[in-house]
């Protein structure tokens, strides 16, 4: 870490050399350039959509595998959903490109189904790199939030009913406030690494979809390394500055401390 | 009797030592013994190497890298006297000459050059040769599908004629999309002045406008015109070899603008420790026999015009060499033009992809 913020404040010659000369050039590239701002931007939007819509699936999901699923079936239903994660991300990605090609499993349903005549462009636009993004992170948005429900109180939760509280009151009242760390702890784990994504962009996203990552990525394979640095401190500081916003309206440290 | 025993074992003397002799001079014909330390790309001559060892007597110790920057910063570390030979492409070439890392070439003692095609010749601003040429390959080539296009491509023109938009792909590499444009606007290979820049990147621009998508390598270009996603991708001549043997009904347009090309071969390593061997291991690689296993081992047309003679039909009709050769003075070499000129090729590939997707 210390040396990527030394590399940030070098530079590089006509020559390929390293310049150790200690200079904010890179971060004036950074921050003149509309390119890398926009896109940065643009980055965090998809992971905060990304980060909502996992979150929309894990919440009922949870619920229902450790509320509804006995006991002898939940740990095959947790180890259905973790087990894609044990295949590479290489190859997940480059599946879900198959599901969403012009003559992919996606277009072929609907055709199937009557809703299109013709096939609709999914890949390489945003929504298939949000798509693809769900589909790596669902898991771990799942577990901190099954977790949280796992140790949720019957009892109180009983107790609100007695009291009267419909199930609504009794979501959004009770339920919610308790998991409230996991769901945090979620978000935290799934927004993070969405935000430097590179590879899920890079296979499903093409033009439109290219992420800040992507713009790192091309900084170093042109051995320009003091941009590269310059960008991921300037992705850093963004991710600091998320966790810091999210601090104002949740408490992140007992979510990553996984305290109820 | 003693007299004509003394007489006898002086002729079988004589006579023996003649024939070990003869023998020690015809073993000692190409051996050179020894060891000779390589850096060298992975996976990229060492079907070679028995052969070499075999003929010349010597050990190759290969160390691989996965970039020409690694190779040189290996250089740096061991110090000079330690490599002997390093594979580098032409951009490297000369970022290594500036570092005085290389030996300059006695071409003499590399007969095998005299048959390297004069277009893969290339000799420095002082009119020596540093490194020889092993492999080349074409980039800045048209692949698309026939049954698609409905009809053949073959220039820059047409590709970005609105006829084909969403329809295109291209390679997200910065250096490569400056080269498509420029030739296409009739430039040369070489330094850009400002308004060039300026024109190439408004072309650049508007031709991005009419892609479908980018991809990071050209193996991408063949599943993206497989499915149908494209159809016409940037590609190079080895990435089209690929997709060809694995059975894609795809066509290859080597477009009338012109096209770039890289090429990379060994260069001796300044104070090389085991020079014989070095110079023995240059001429071996740009031999007719190892250059005719290139296109089957690595999918790369020979840099010896002779091994092209040596190869079977339905090789040359694969590789599509009577095409490459007929195409050769299209060709413009690529060379290294500095760090500040990469940087500058990033930032306007980076604008013109954002201005296509915003």
């Amino acid at each position: 870490m210390a040396l990527m913020v030394a590399y940030s404040f070098w530079s590089v010659d006509d020559n390929y050399q390293l310049i150790q000369n200690g200079n904010l050039d890179q971060y004036a590239k950074v921050f003149e350039n509309p390119i890398y701002l926009m896109t940065l931007l643009s980055s965090v939007i998809m992971a905060l959509l990304t980060t909502i819509f996992c979150v929309i699936l894990a919440l009922p999901l949870a619920w229902f595998i450790s509320r509804s699923v006995s006991a002898r079936w939940r740990v095959l239903f947790i180890v259905g959903l973790i087990l894609p994660g044990w295949v590479s991300l290489l190859i997940r990605t480059y599946s879900m490109s198959l599901v969403l090609g012009e003559e992919g499993l996606l277009n072929w349903s609907l055709a199937v189904a009557g809703v299109t005549e013709s096939p609709i462009q999914i890949l390489f636009t945003k929504p298939a790199v949000v798509i693809g993004l769900v589909n790596i992170y669902l898991p771990y948005t799942f577990v901190p939030i099954y977790a949280a429900i796992e140790k949720l109180d019957d009892s109180i939760l009983e107790a609100a009913e007695n009291l009267g509280a419909g199930v609504f009151r009794r979501l959004f009242k009770v339920i919610l406030p308790l998991i409230m760390p996991g769901i945090v702890a979620g978000c935290i784990i799934t927004f993070i690494p969405a935000l430097g994504e590179y590879l899920v962009p890079n296979l499903l996203g093409g033009l439109q979809g290219t992420m800040y990552g992507n713009l790192i990525a091309t900084a170093f394979q042109g051995y320009n390394w003091p941009l590269g640095s310059a960008l991921s401190v300037v992705l850093l500081l963004a991710i600091f500055g998320s966790l810091f916003l999210l601090s104002r309206f949740a408490d992140v440290s007992r979510s990553l401390l996984a305290e109820q | 009797m003693i007299r004509r025993s003394l007489l006898f074992c002086a002729i079988s003397a004589t006579i023996g030592l003649n024939a070990v002799g003869a023998l020690t001079t015809a073993q000692a014909d190409d051996t050179i013994g020894g060891e000779i330390n390589v850096l060298s790309w992975g996976n990229y001559i060492d079907f070679a190497i028995p052969g070499f060892e075999k003929k010349y007597g010597v050990k190759v110790n290969i160390d691989y890298y996965g970039d020409e920057q690694e190779a040189m910063n290996k250089i740096r570390a061991a110090g000079l006297g330690t490599h002997d030979i390093v594979f580098l492409g032409a951009g490297f070439e000369d970022v290594a000459l500036k570092q005085n890392m290389l030996a300059a070439l006695d071409i003499a003692r590399v007969p095998s050059f005299a048959d390297v095609f004069p277009k893969l010749k290339k000799a420095k601003a002082d009119g020596k040769y540093y490194c020889a040429t092993y492999s080349f390959g074409l980039n800045g080539l048209i692949a698309y599908d026939p049954a698609k296009t409905g009809g053949p491509i073959t220039s820059w023109a047409d590709v970005y004629s609105a006829k084909y938009k969403d329809r295109i792909g291209k390679i997200d590499k910065s250096n490569e999309q400056i080269w498509r444009t420029a030739l296409s606007l009739g430039y040369t290979y070489g330094p850009l002045t400002d308004d060039q820049w300026k024109a190439v990147e408004t072309k650049l621009t508007e031709n991005t406008k009419e892609v479908r998508t980018i991809y990071a390598h050209n193996d991408e270009m063949a599943q993206l015109l497989a499915n149908g996603e494209i159809w016409i991708g940037d590609s190079d001549d080895g990435s089209y070899r690929q997709a060809i043997a694995k059975g894609l009904k795809i066509a290859l347009a080597y477009p009338t603008e012109g096209m770039t090309a890289w090429y990379d071969g060994p260069c001796i390593i300044a104070q090389a420790p085991h020079e014989a061997a070095a110079y023995a291991f240059v001429n071996y690689m740009l031999s007719p026999e190892v250059q005719a296993q290139l296109p089957k081992q690595l999918g790369y047309a020979p840099a010896n015009a002779k091994a092209i003679d040596i190869l079977d039909a339905k090789t040359k009709a694969d590789m599509g060499i009577d095409e490459l050769v007929k195409n050769m003075d299209k060709i413009q070499f690529q060379y290294n033009l500095g760090a500040d000129f990469d940087k500058r090729a990033i930032e306007v590939w980076e604008r013109a992809k954002a201005a296509a997707a915003h």
